[in-house]
């Protein structure tokens, strides 16, 4: 049996070694079934190459998938990281932007004011409901005494109530303590501008035949010895005029807006210093506005 | 280690108070902070030590008030006095038990302020003051005080063990 697998054996060898020999010496004549036996062996091998190939070509997909994560994680981290110091870049550009819009109106305000001024950050409210008052990071040690008015450019704010070596306290006109003679500019009846409980700024002991409507600017009369004649307060918003009542009364819109207040100016004197106009304040597009829109 | 801790919530609560604080307002009313401290002081550590933090605290706050009288000064060591009582009291201190007696304590603060601004000078109208003012911290303080007795016992349970299990 195993003589006989041998003899097969060398059969098949001998067999090659023809086919060999007769490959060498007659390529042309093969040429056909070889073409044929590889069209054949094609077919039958591109199933697994195309397996392979799809496989191989997955783990490639997976691979560069990883690798754009591991890649993206990075990008990731590095984008929102620049988001991040942008944002933070473009807000402080916004802030100094707003700061210097403040900056210029408050220079703009002193180089058109008359009087001795110095212009103070606002740090702090009052700490409790019952007074409306600020604190201001200018004090003794910067000439600031008590009674001064305060003021900003849109108008006036208040008076220094206490004095610190390094701050102050400025009572609002809002608080229902604060006292500030003013004026109807447009009629010129003389009243008293008080604060209120719930906030509001009422003029009071108007004359009670003064024609003074919604919506006309009070200033302040300059009979106190704070602010000179002139300072922007506000407009006119509301009459009471009781029938019965001795004087009438106004509830008046504040110019400045004391929500938004961040810095103010102190009026060291009120007696003008140069021959700068006496009017500092500008009534600007926007108080204009409001005064057109309650005086009709 | 206590003095360090006292003496950093003087450093803390009062620029909090005139500062951080407004940017919270309801209706343009912000919490007593202060009140609210002093008053959980009593609670959680007794008699003498919020009556020595509401003299300090009354102290600061009447500095950077709007006034020139010492109200404060004089009307939170006695918060402080008052309140400690209950640090001694058998009541179990529930939440709903703080908040009725910070409300009460409030009221009754907003109330001898009041009072004494009728004394002075001051043109005050009472039941304005009540309306506006009073009733308006007095919730805006419990909800505060609640806020922070969250907080804070959460974090720091008190030695006196019969108080709050929130």
């Amino acid at each position: 049996m195993r003589r006989s697998r041998s003899r097969v054996k060398q059969v098949w060898q001998v067999c090659l070694i023809f086919l060999l020999i007769a490959l060498v010496l007659f390529p042309s004549s093969f040429e056909t079934p070889l073409r044929l036996l590889s069209s054949l062996t094609v077919e039958v091998v591109q199933v697994p190459l195309n397996i392979a190939a799809f496989f191989n070509q997955k783990a490639m997909d997976v691979w560069s998938d990883v690798q754009g994560l591991i890649d993206l994680r990075t990008d990731n981290q590095k984008l929102r990281e620049e988001v991040l110091r942008l944002n933070l870049e473009q807000n402080l550009l916004k802030e100094f932007e707003v700061a210097v819009d403040r900056y210029q109106k408050l220079f703009d305000f002193k180089q058109r004011c008359p009087y001795s001024t110095i212009v103070s950050e606002v740090i702090g409210r009052n700490p409790t409901n019952w007074y409306q008052s600020l604190v201001i990071t200018k004090g003794e040690q910067d000439g600031i005494i008590p009674g001064l008015g305060v003021i900003t450019p849109s108008g006036v704010v208040g008076r220094v109530f206490k004095v610190y070596r390094t701050f102050s306290i400025v009572q609002l006109i809002l608080d229902r303590d604060s006292v500030v003679t003013g004026l109807v500019q447009r009629t010129r009846d003389e009243g008293i501008i008080q604060g209120s409980d719930n906030g509001e700024v009422i003029m009071k002991y108007l004359p009670p035949l003064s024609l003074l409507k919604t919506g006309d600017v009070v200033i302040t009369s300059g009979l106190d010895d704070r602010f000179p004649k002139g300072m922007i307060v506000g407009t006119v918003k509301q009459i009471q005029n009781k029938e019965a009542a001795p004087f009438k009364s106004a509830t008046l819109r504040p110019y400045a807006d004391f929500s938004k207040l961040e810095e103010v100016i102190v009026l060291l004197d009120i007696v003008p210093s140069n021959e700068k106009s006496k009017t500092c304040f500008v009534l600007d597009a926007a108080a204009s506005e409001t005064s057109e829109r309650f005086s009709r | 280690m206590k003095f360090f801790v006292y003496t950093v919530i003087v450093l803390f609560v009062i620029p909090f108070q005139i500062t951080i604080i407004h940017s919270f307002p309801i209706g343009g009313r912000v919490p007593d902070v202060i009140l609210v401290i002093v008053f959980l002081t009593g609670l959680w550590r007794g008699q003498i030590e919020a009556t020595a933090l509401g003299l300090v605290l009354g102290f600061l706050q009447d500095i950077f008030s709007g006034t020139m009288g010492w109200v404060n000064l004089m009307t939170k060591p006695l918060i402080g006095l008052s309140t400690g009582i209950f640090y001694h009291a058998r009541i179990s201190l529930t939440p709903w038990v703080i908040s009725i007696l910070l409300m009460i304590t409030s009221f009754i603060y907003g109330l001898i302020v009041l009072l004494f601004l009728r004394a002075s000078p001051s043109q005050v109208d009472f039941w304005s003051a009540v309306r506006v003012v009073i009733f308006p911290q007095t919730l805006y303080d419990v909800v505060f005080g609640m806020i922070i007795v969250f907080f804070a016992f959460k974090l720091f349970p008190s030695p006196n063990h019969k108080v709050w299990n929130l």
